[in-house]
């Protein structure tokens, strides 16, 4: 099969799998990813394409979600926030990192079974427990919204839970970026390199990334002078995430948090930026729709058996991570008890942000061994999380006596 | 050709404190797409457009939902979710235009040209345009058939 072939194959049929799973009351990108693993499970797209050539998609789609989260966070509606959600969205998003990383290091490859060809545990199995826990920390907000409207709820907690993922998949790009920096640290530490180069290394990578991104932030400010129409704006919008992407690529930093900073200094310091971002919705639909039936296309039936505990284990830590942290941080900014009590259950759907980092980090280096395992597993989570979240938002919604309707 | 020599020096603008209620009246009436929200000092502080009236929908606070527009992967409402909403016949009253006012303005000044202004329109779909002098004072309006009108003036079609 051709290269365009299996992109068209993946922006039709992944159309026809959002449009069902909007029917059926579920959101569009978990018919993407069904799509995608129904193209894997038939073997209609070969794996050295979805493996090889397409992994552009991931990239420039990537690059475009870490601009728009950059673009969500306006300075004028954050400093709005309640001083809850300020303290509520770091603590519940370090809860899942910490949980699901502990979980997977005590008992995942001990029950996974796996036979590295390096035994050393802190060079080989940690930085991949690390790296998955800062996936966990990401939240949907499209699914959060869907259950919130569907109950009509209204009052603090559903105000904290709109507000928390409104920042969570921000956290979650900060946490990937110093998670893959820790883990590259651990792994050249096998080289005998100093402890000072292990620290300075990640702290060097996302400077790095911050300072490309500021750049090329006010560098895309200056060339928007140049765009007279709305095609013309998506040329250097587009452009710029691009070569952002490649820049950081070559330079070996991330791509995602310089193009959140990129997103994030377009939204707070240039004026009447509402084309920077409104222009991109002309394009992320296709391409959104070609990258998360990729991802569904990545999951390979052949490894659920380590990779199904992995998945149990992702889910588990995860919803003990958020409960813990969303208490934790709800009681040092003592935030009503219906908050304390409920916001936990709450904070579990997740889905775009989990399978997009995941895919990124598939093709790390880092993720040679465990990569496809990593994949199978996340994308297991996210099914897993689809049937599970809902009702326990649900509950939460509920028992805090914020829904609108019985 | 310049703004200052076709724009509307009449504008109809309403202030932050107009409430929905008569927001509601005066589209109705004038059957304008947006119109422009003044303060005190007759300074321009924001824009309503009437599809912002559907934001008395939303029960969420607007900054949090506005944080969450731009999310990527978003999914709007559809028209029927609006129609299934219950909100309480007061609200007319309660919720005012600086509640559903854009505050990023697209405005334009007396000096610019039409070329200019067209630019503008093109860019950011807009049909209307407020034009302020120095200190953002709204002291007209531009539309695009206001432009329209004048290019068939000069070519003695009207």
């Amino acid at each position: 099969m051709n290269l365009i072939l299996a992109i068209g194959i993946l922006v039709i049929l992944g159309f026809f799998g959002g449009i069902i799973a909007r029917r059926i009351k579920f959101p569009t990108i978990s018919g993407y990813i069904v799509i995608g693993i129904l193209l894997s499970l038939l073997n209609i797209i070969p794996e050295e394409l979805v493996t090889g050539r397409l992994n552009v998609i991931t990239d420039v789609a990537l690059g475009i979600i870490a601009y728009m989260i950059g673009g969500s966070l306006n300075l004028k509606s954050l400093k709005k926030l309640r001083k809850n959600i300020i303290s509520i969205t770091p603590f519940q998003a370090m809860g899942a990192w910490i949980f699901v990383t502990l979980l997977i290091v005590i008992v995942g490859f001990a029950a996974v079974g796996f036979n590295l060809s390096n035994p050393n545990f802190h060079q080989t199995h940690l930085p991949v427990a690390i790296v998955i826990g800062a996936i966990s920390c990401a939240t949907a907000p499209a699914a959060t919204i869907a259950i919130i409207h569907e109950y009509k709820a209204k009052g603090p907690l559903t105000t904290t839970l709109l507000g928390v993922v409104a920042l969570d998949d921000a956290f979650a790009i900060i946490a990937y970026a110093i998670a893959i920096s820790i883990a590259e640290a651990l792994i050249v530490s096998l080289k005998n390199i100093s402890l000072y180069q292990m620290l300075i290394t990640p702290l060097i990578n996302i400077c790095g990334s911050i300072l490309l991104g500021i750049v090329l932030g006010f560098g895309l400010i200056y060339m928007s002078r140049f765009a007279k129409t709305r095609n013309a704006l998506l040329v250097i919008v587009f452009g710029t995430i691009l070569l952002c992407t490649g820049l950081a690529k070559t330079l070996g930093i991330s791509g995602l948090l310089a193009n959140m900073v990129i997103g994030f200094i377009i939204i707070n310091k240039m004026r009447n930026n509402e084309n920077m971002f409104s222009v991109i919705n002309n394009i992320e639909d296709v391409i959104f729709a070609m990258f998360f039936t990729l991802s569904g296309a990545y999951f390979d039936l052949g490894v659920m058996k380590s990779a199904g505990i992995l998945a149990l284990l992702i889910v588990i830590g995860r919803c003990l991570g958020k409960f813990v942290g969303a208490r934790i941080g709800a009681s040092i900014s003592h935030a009503p008890s219906v908050v304390k009590k409920y916001l936990g259950f709450a904070l579990l759907p997740k889905a775009g942000v989990t399978v997009g980092l995941a895919i990124l980090a598939k093709q790390h280096p880092l993720f040679s061994t465990l990569g496809t395992v990593m994949v199978s597993a996340i994308l297991a989570s996210v099914i897993i999380n689809e049937l599970i979240a809902p009702p326990l938002t649900k509950y939460a919604i509920f028992k805090a006596k914020e829904a609108g309707i019985s | 050709m310049q703004v200052k020599e076709i724009m509307k020096r009449k504008v109809v603008a309403i202030k932050e404190s107009t409430s929905l209620k008569e927001l509601i009246e005066i589209f109705d009436k004038f059957t304008f797409h947006t119109l422009p929200v003044i303060n005190k000092e007759n300074k321009v502080v924001g824009i309503v457009a009437f599809e912002d009236i559907l934001k008395v929908f939303e029960p969420h606070p607007s900054y949090i939902m506005d944080m969450l527009r731009r999310t990527p992967l978003w999914e709007e409402y559809e028209i029927k979710d609006f129609l299934e909403t219950d909100i309480p016949p007061e609200i007319g009253v309660l919720c005012v235009a600086e509640d559903l006012m854009n505050t990023n303005v697209i405005t334009t000044t007396e000096e610019a040209t039409i070329i200019e202004v067209c630019s503008l329109m093109k860019l950011n779909q807009l049909k209307r345009i407020p034009v302020v002098d120095k200190e953002k004072h709204l002291v007209g309006i531009i539309s695009l058939f206001d432009i329209i009108l004048a290019i068939f003036k000069e070519k003695g079609v009207l």
